[in-house]
């Protein structure tokens, strides 16, 4: 049916296309059928706090980069989950116009009293629309934001690096708190992270695989030389939940070192890429999603 | 479809000579969705520019052999032709197929329709001599600043992506590329910086010539002591929120986080912020653009605002 509509839209005069498209979906929303009126998508991040490594949120007001000219401060909440997908506790927070608001997991840990024993997990942020924007915008059909912050990771040393998000997981309309997920299924895709790796560069590298949907989802990542031969590893990871391959040169020693490239199968939907923690001898480290 | 082999798979990178950061860009000859294309050898390039914008050389790095993954040391090639100084090079990837039919990289070819070559990115890995590395994964969007009639070129940025520190500082890397030779406009970056508060602490425009890339270095721009004012007394860490926009050009943007001292870079690149929005009607995502770059340049045009 999409092949069709494919199709017949390269018959439309370019100009017409928005009107067409407005038609075809005048009673639903083009992006996904569980969205209504107004409201904003949210994504799990990846957290961590192991005495080393930190999770830092610099919350920016992102409201006030669309809308400069109106007062754009508004509130929000940060929740952490375990590995499992379990919410550990929840944090309200306020952030001004032009504003951020900053949290090092590490902290809320603490303030929450989250068991000292996880120390990684998945966590959501959820800015709520302010009222001048959601003023601003009513004209409109219907208008979800899609937040896709920054998050940023510490070590010990004092090194910051950041991270951007890359799915969606939660939609939450407008004047409710309870969520809808964006994902009603569980699948099964591949990707083929193009970064070559040089295994040796490394003390340890972490492959980070959070699974989006309410069914648990079984993952394999497997990395494979230059001249074919590979090394598996699988996991099952809950609904809402997280896994985190660790490689090191040890565990691979059996590949040729350099430009080993990965594959991971079973990814349960179809950008939630992994990312991946690199950590180097010197104590430096970097984060990157594939 | 007609299309130059140079722009079926390419992303424009910054190389930050002044920084001293090693690059290395990392190619792959499969699909990263898998399924799509089924992997084949590819041919590598890489344009280099001048820091002016002009093209010095086209070298062909190598080829990435089917279910490969390579890496191509930039800075080796580009450290005899540009020392010392920030410019622009360009990865490209073309399948091996194609050169061996002896085409001209610079004249388009005819392509059975529209090929989608769409998250065959390059690995962009900046790393200090003896230290860690950092990278980031992108490709150029399709037609970018192309020129072509009826297709508007501009720019919102914003992140939180800085931290300035006795150790820790920020650069914004600003690339300005088209997929068009023959583009020559000179394009103005207007940008705003305000403090987790929110009050403006920082402002400026820049011009970045086409094919060209420019830093911003935040430590030197926003004043030594609105950064002491505003550090963090648990971390140390000073952050500001970023906003940047242009009318002129789409700019890629960049944010290199480095800590020399400890051997330590990191980097990642920015969100186009039509993906923030979701609208019904998908021309909002356009108008909000456009309209929040005319308030932003009216708002700093008066000197910015107050919270």
């Amino acid at each position: 049916m999409s092949n069709m509509l494919g199709i017949a839209s390269k018959f439309i005069p370019t100009q017409l296309k928005p009107l067409a498209k407005r038609l075809y979906y005048r009673d639903r929303h083009p992006v996904h059928p569980s969205l209504k009126r107004f409201g904003t998508v949210q994504d799990l991040y990846y957290w961590v706090f192991d005495g080393n490594l930190d999770t830092v949120l610099q919350l920016q007001n992102y409201f006030s980069a669309f809308f400069p000219a109106l007062d754009t401060a508004t509130t929000g909440t940060i929740t952490l989950f375990n590995t499992n997908g379990t919410a550990l506790a929840s944090k309200q927070f306020s952030v001004p116009h032009q504003g951020s608001s900053k949290f090092r997991v590490s902290e809320l840990v603490s303030d929450l009293n989250i068991p000292s024993h996880i120390n990684f997990g998945t966590l959501e942020v959820k800015m709520v629309i302010p009222n001048g924007v959601l003023q601003h915008v009513r004209s409109e059909h219907a208008l979800y934001f899609w937040d896709r912050f920054y998050i940023g990771y510490s070590n010990n040393k004092g090194q910051m690096c950041f991270v951007h998000g890359v799915d969606k997981t939660h939609i939450y309309h407008e004047g409710s708190e309870q969520s809808v997920d964006w994902y009603g299924t569980t699948d099964s895709y591949k990707w083929a992270p193009e970064m070559p790796l040089d295994i040796n560069d490394y003390e340890r590298f972490s492959v980070i695989m959070l699974n989006r949907t309410a069914n648990p989802s079984n993952v394999s990542l497997t990395v494979l030389d230059i001249h074919d031969d590979s090394l598996s590893w699988e996991a099952e990871i809950p609904a809402k939940g997280v896994h985190r391959f660790e490689l090191s040169s040890e565990d691979t020693r059996s590949l040729a070192p350099s430009e080993l490239r990965m594959r991971v199968e079973g990814m349960p939907t179809k950008f939630g890429r992994p990312m991946v923690f690199k950590e180097f001898r010197n104590g430096a480290f970097s984060a990157m999603h594939c | 479809m007609k299309i130059s082999p140079l722009n079926l798979i390419s992303t424009p990178i910054p190389v930050l000579s002044s920084l001293d950061l090693r690059l290395r860009v990392g190619l792959s000859s499969e699909d990263p969705m898998v399924g799509r294309h089924p992997t084949e050898p590819y041919d590598a390039y890489l344009s280099v520019y001048a820091p002016e914008g002009i093209l010095l050389e086209r070298r062909r790095l190598g080829q990435v052999p089917p279910s490969r993954r390579r890496y191509f040391d930039v800075s080796e090639i580009t450290a005899s032709l540009v020392p010392g100084v920030d410019h622009l090079a360009v990865a490209h990837r073309i399948p091996s197929r194609l050169i061996s039919q002896g085409i001209n990289l610079e004249d388009e070819i005819e392509i059975e329709g529209e090929p989608d070559y769409s998250f065959f990115r390059s690995t962009v890995e900046y790393s200090y001599t003896e230290g860690g590395n950092g990278s980031v994964i992108f490709e150029t969007t399709p037609n970018l600043n192309s020129g072509a009639p009826g297709r508007s070129s501009n720019t919102i940025t914003f992140t939180c992506q800085t931290v300035i520190s006795d150790i820790l500082n920020t650069q914004i890397v600003i690339i300005h590329y088209s997929v068009n030779p023959a583009y020559s406009k000179i394009a103005t970056y207007g940008y705003a910086l305000h403090s987790q508060s929110g009050d403006l602490v920082a402002s400026g425009e820049v011009e970045v010539a086409p094919f060209s890339v420019k830093r911003l270095d935040l430590a030197q721009i926003i004043p030594q002591d609105v950064i002491e004012a505003h550090r963090d007394p648990k971390d140390g860490n000073s952050s500001f929120n970023f906003v940047g926009y242009s009318d002129d050009a789409a700019f890629p943007v960049l944010v290199v986080n480095t800590a020399p001292s400890l051997g330590a870079v990191s980097v990642e690149h920015t969100h186009p912020p039509q993906t923030y929005l979701m609208p019904w009607n998908s021309t909002y995502q356009r108008e909000a653009k456009t309209a929040a770059q005319r308030a932003w340049r009216s708002i700093l045009s008066m000197g910015g605002v107050r919270s």
